[in-house]
């Protein structure tokens, strides 16, 4: 948008009067008045003696009349003092200078918007690429009832053309979350341009800003801008709730990833199963087969064998029956032979 | 001669200085910022667009702003 020259100029003054709001005005200022017309006197008297030639009282009267004057003129500096502008206003842009940011800013965005019903003063940037990654336009508004020389700041940045990361939409931008950028390292001049009214300044910045990439301290990266889909059930995952299964290295979310019970290695579904024995996970690397049914069990239950609790389960059953059958049926040792009923066997 | 200087690189320092007479865009930017590439910069006189060997002027208005800002998460 081209503002015309006469707005820019009342847009200029409008902004001009946020940075200077007016003040209540001295109502009376208390000039030294007396002092002066008792200078007034003491130089037509010095006159006078000087003309008749009465010199001592001439000399005593040049005295006096300095001693007034130097009075005088301290009076009127702190007079002068209650007018000087305040420190922070020495810096303050004029409304030539807002104007001319304003002139400026056009040449510099392609898209310049003044908006006086919501008093906000906006830019466009173009699209924003970084790294490979899309962002889209970036819309950069000021809120004018916000400014002020001490720097505080109501800004927004907005998407036009959104492309959020793929776990956080509010996230526009590696460094904007809900319209709201942060400001790293900008923080200082944004600071400054602000509290001087310098427009144009601010917008650049602020424009440079989006145009960087700080992989250091970004509130997504844009490594994981479009997120990374969990190969077991498919979900887009962040970059801190992603696994990597340490036997196929598939990448996996937080709800498909189980621990290895035994070498506490961190897996995907498929490369875990459930101890029969146990109910516990692990991993394949750590499931043997058991010797005799070869069904697949941890370590722990495996005896010294290799056979799993079910079959430690059924030897231990038929051990039994053999020992059952063995007091049963005695055999052939004949040299054990009980007498009659009542007596026991006692080895010959 | 005294000019108005807007550094933007760091705490976006703002002054009027002194610098003599015949200082050019490219003189000043070496004083200011030092062994930096001017590329990295975009610096404007009277915020318009510059050669290097421009000559200051008196009241000129000369910004220094990065190309590169780097934000931060919090």
């Amino acid at each position: 948008m081209i503002v015309d020259n006469k707005l820019c100029l009342r847009w200029a003054s409008v902004i001009y009067d946020h940075y200077h709001p007016v003040r209540p005005m001295q109502a009376t200022v208390a000039l030294p008045s007396p002092a002066w017309q008792r200078c007034e006197l003491l130089s037509r008297r010095l006159r006078r003696v000087s003309e008749r030639g009465w010199r001592l009282a001439a000399a005593r009267l040049q005295r006096e009349l300095r001693e007034l004057l130097h009075r005088l003129v301290m009076d009127l500096t702190a007079i002068e003092c209650q007018f000087e502008p305040h420190p922070q206003e020495r810096l303050a842009a004029s409304v030539q200078d807002i104007h001319a940011d304003l002139k400026a800013l056009q040449q510099e965005f392609d898209e310049v918007s003044l908006d006086r019903r919501q008093d906000t003063i906006s830019v466009t940037t173009e699209p924003i690429e970084l790294d490979g990654v899309y962002l889209g336009n970036f819309e950069i508004r000021l809120a004018l009832h916000e400014l002020t020389t001490d720097g505080s700041r109501r800004y927004r940045v907005i998407a036009t053309d959104p492309h959020p990361a793929a776990i956080n939409e509010s996230v526009t931008h590696p460094h904007v979350q809900d319209e709201t950028v942060c400001e790293g390292d900008g923080r200082g001049p944004i600071t400054q341009a602000l509290s001087n009214g310098r427009l144009f300044d601010f917008f650049v910045i602020v424009a440079n800003l989006l145009r960087t990439y700080n992989s250091g301290s970004p509130y997504v990266s844009l490594e994981d801008w479009h997120g990374v889909e969990c190969s077991d059930c498919g979900a887009t995952m962040a970059a801190d709730d992603r696994w990597s299964c340490e036997k196929c290295q598939a990448e996996i979310c937080d709800g498909c990833s189980a621990r290895c019970s035994h070498c506490d290695s961190m897996c995907c579904v498929g490369c875990v199963r459930c101890c029969p024995g146990c109910d516990e996970h692990h991993c394949c690397e750590c499931l043997n087969a058991c010797s005799k049914c070869e069904s697949d069990s941890c370590p722990a239950c495996l005896d010294e064998n290799e056979l799993c609790p079910d079959c430690q389960d059924q030897d231990m059953e038929t051990n039994d029956d053999e020992l059952v059958a063995c007091e049963i049926d005695p055999g052939a040792d004949a040299s054990v032979q009980p007498h009659r009923l009542g007596e026991t066997v006692v080895p010959a | 001669m005294k000019i108005l200087l807007i550094n933007n690189d760091g705490g976006g320092y703002a002054d009027y200085v002194e610098v003599p007479d015949g200082t050019t865009v490219a003189q000043l930017f070496e004083r200011q910022i030092g062994s930096s590439k001017p590329s990295d910069y975009l610096i404007r006189v009277n915020r318009q667009p510059c050669p290097a060997d421009q000559v200051l002027q008196d009241g000129d208005r000369i910004s220094i702003t990065p190309t590169k800002i780097e934000g931060a998460a919090r």
